[in-house]
């Protein structure tokens, strides 16, 4: 186990000097002086620009120029230029509402997705099943942001039910849990929804597969009843490899958090990027990018982890 | 009358014999219901953007202050926006950007991916491993964050939005044609052409390509339709298409602000890109279940 688990860590390195390389010639390659867009505008005309890239060392051969890029990250020096504070701080200070979010859409989408999955795959073509597949494909091609209005259409302006935003980050002291559930209910609505076709789409063609294995027919045939053969016999081994996919979905619920946390004025670290994006702060840009796939590499890591520990056919190797 | 029918049926059944997979895929495709409107839509769209000019009934970026903000009537089918602009036509004008940006970037995500899991898959030992770990960390990338980032660093241009977006979604088709190759790999047919001294290249384009083409049509037609939302997103949030230019996302996102006061100014464009990415999946569910016979009814 142990020597599982650093031989996977070691197997990281490369693909995390990978990303920080990719990341590193994309900001080179880049058209444009990256003095200019390191700096603020207002800045730059008060300051000799050659003397500045001789400082920052832009003229410095790329790889020596990488391996600084790389030790300023970790050393939390790359700051961010609109807030003038390191770059990692404005991450870590956002991740919480980020992780509550994206905890709260996965919960959600398999409470929903996994019992439709099922009853969907116990008769496979039936009108349930149909409804189901129609459903899947509506979730594939909703666009989030749009959805999310509509949301906010019918029950903010319309109805008035829940608020559209107004959401506190989670470590300020006027947070209330309590307070905060209606300004959650259409983040996670919209999340979870991004979520649910992948999971229905896998959950059905496992069960449907696990249906059709010898062990059922064998379960069958030893007489015990439908109820039980489903319960005791089909549905742990249908739901086991759904653990894998927590791994899969993690870049999408990303992806999903920057839309709603931009729309719902969450502050996480999907707002972060956006705005980050939309005012070329490059610094707080690359941080993200790193600390992200980061994230994704050990989400994936420990999602093959839980899974060697919940079904203990596979082996470790 | 009677005698007669004997042979007409000998007659379709030596030709159901003669082409029996094209039948049976083009009719399995037929009869699922789902495939067929996702293909009327497909074609409504195409048409659309093909014939903007001729159906749109005002010009995209002609303002006409007078009239901002009418709610939908028969003269502005879907209402006009803040800048007095009929929404119906700006809609369809729309088309034109993001159905081609869809195309163009699935193509070269189909370019990139296909090659990669074809080389990895046909050649194996180093190469494959380089080539695979290259896929893994694309896959690890979280996507969505990487185009903010490059869209902010390389424009947002039409021309480079397109190349970005398929530069950065061949990780799936990449794994998939190589897991493909490497089962086609081992079969008798491979060997015999090897044999028959067919070159590498001959043998991966002649030989393993056709076969591994059902998965990858499907895979490039359900592409288009995630593509064509993820350029939706960008648009919407302000690093896609840039206005004038209309785009279904940054109508949207024109309507965001006048949710309360003009709900048709975002309803209507997203209804549009819903529309078109659903076309897109429905079309490719479709050519799934029709190309795989154990799939579909």
């Amino acid at each position: 186990m142990q020597r599982y688990l650093i031989r996977r860590l070691l197997q990281m390195i490369p693909v995390f000097i990978g990303i920080t390389f990719i990341t590193f010639m994309m900001i080179s390659l880049a058209p444009g002086d990256p003095v200019v867009s390191l700096y603020p505008p207002e800045v730059l005309d008060r300051i000799d620009l050659e003397l500045l890239r001789d400082q920052l060392g832009l003229n410095d051969p790329l790889p020596v120029q990488y391996v600084r890029m790389i030790g300023r990250f970790f050393t939390g020096e790359l700051e961010s230029f609109q807030e003038r504070r390191p770059a990692m701080e404005l991450i870590f200070d956002r991740l919480p509402s980020t992780l509550l979010l994206t905890t709260l859409a996965v919960i959600v989408a398999l409470l929903i997705g996994l019992p439709v999955a099922i009853f969907s795959a116990l008769k496979p073509y039936s009108w349930f099943d149909n409804v189901a597949t129609v459903s899947v494909l509506t979730g594939l091609s909703l666009p989030q942001f749009w959805f999310a209005l509509l949301l906010i259409l019918i029950f903010s302006e319309q109805l008035r039910i829940l608020p559209s935003s107004g959401i506190r980050p989670i470590d300020a002291q006027t947070y209330e849990p309590v307070e905060m559930i209606p300004y959650l209910v259409m983040p996670t609505i919209v999340l979870a929804i991004g979520l649910l076709p992948s999971i229905m789409r896998y959950s059905r063609s496992n069960m449907i597969e696990v249906l059709s294995q010898d062990y059922v027919r064998t379960a069958y045939s030893k007489g015990l009843t439908r109820r039980t053969v489903l319960i005791r016999h089909a549905l742990p081994n249908a739901i086991l490899p759904v653990v894998t996919l927590i791994g899969v979905i993690f870049p999408l619920l990303l992806g999903g958090a920057a839309i709603v946390e931009t729309i719902f004025a969450i502050p996480g670290i999907g707002r972060l990027a956006v705005r980050a994006a939309q005012v070329r702060d490059l610094p707080v840009m690359l941080s993200l990018n790193i600390f992200t796939a980061v994230m994704i590499l050990l989400s994936t890591m420990l999602t093959d982890l839980l899974y060697t520990y919940l079904d203990p056919r596979i082996r470790l190797s | 009358m009677t005698m007669f029918t004997p042979q007409k049926t000998g007659v379709s059944s030596l030709q159901d014999q003669q082409m029996p997979a094209r039948i049976t895929f083009s009719q399995r495709f037929i009869r699922n219901k789902r495939a067929v409107v996702g293909a009327v839509l497909l074609l409504i769209f195409t048409l659309g953007a093909i014939f903007a000019p001729q159906i749109a009934p005002f010009d995209a970026e002609t303002q006409n202050i007078v009239d901002r903000l009418k709610p939908p009537s028969s003269e502005y089918l879907m209402g006009t926006d803040q800048l007095g602009r009929d929404i119906f036509s700006r809609a369809i004008y729309a088309t034109r950007i993001s159905m081609p940006i869809g195309v163009f970037a699935m193509l070269v995500s189909l370019t990139v991916g296909v090659s990669i899991g074809m080389l990895s898959g046909y050649f194996g030992g180093m190469l494959d491993n380089v080539l695979m770990r290259l896929t893994d960390m694309l896959l690890a990338f979280p996507v969505f964050f990487l185009l903010l980032t490059v869209t902010t660093l390389f424009g947002r241009s039409i021309e480079v939005l397109t190349l970005l977006l398929g530069f950065t979604s061949w990780g799936v088709v990449a794994r998939v044609v190589r897991s493909q190759v490497l089962a086609l790999r081992q079969k008798d047919f491979i060997e015999a052409a090897n044999s028959l001294g067919a070159s590498h290249m001959r043998i991966m384009l002649q030989h393993i390509l056709p076969n591994t083409l059902p998965i990858i049509i499907v895979d490039a037609t359900l592409r288009v339709a995630l593509i064509i939302l993820i350029e939706g997103s960008l648009s919407f949030l302000g690093v896609g298409i840039q206005p004038p230019t209309p785009s279904w996302g940054n109508m949207v996102a024109e309507g965001n602000a006048l949710l309360r006061r003009a709900w048709w100014v975002s309803v209507f464009p997203g209804t549009f890109l819903f529309l078109c990415s659903m076309s897109f999946n429905l079309v490719g569910d479709g050519l799934r279940d029709a190309f795989d016979p154990r799939f579909g009814p």
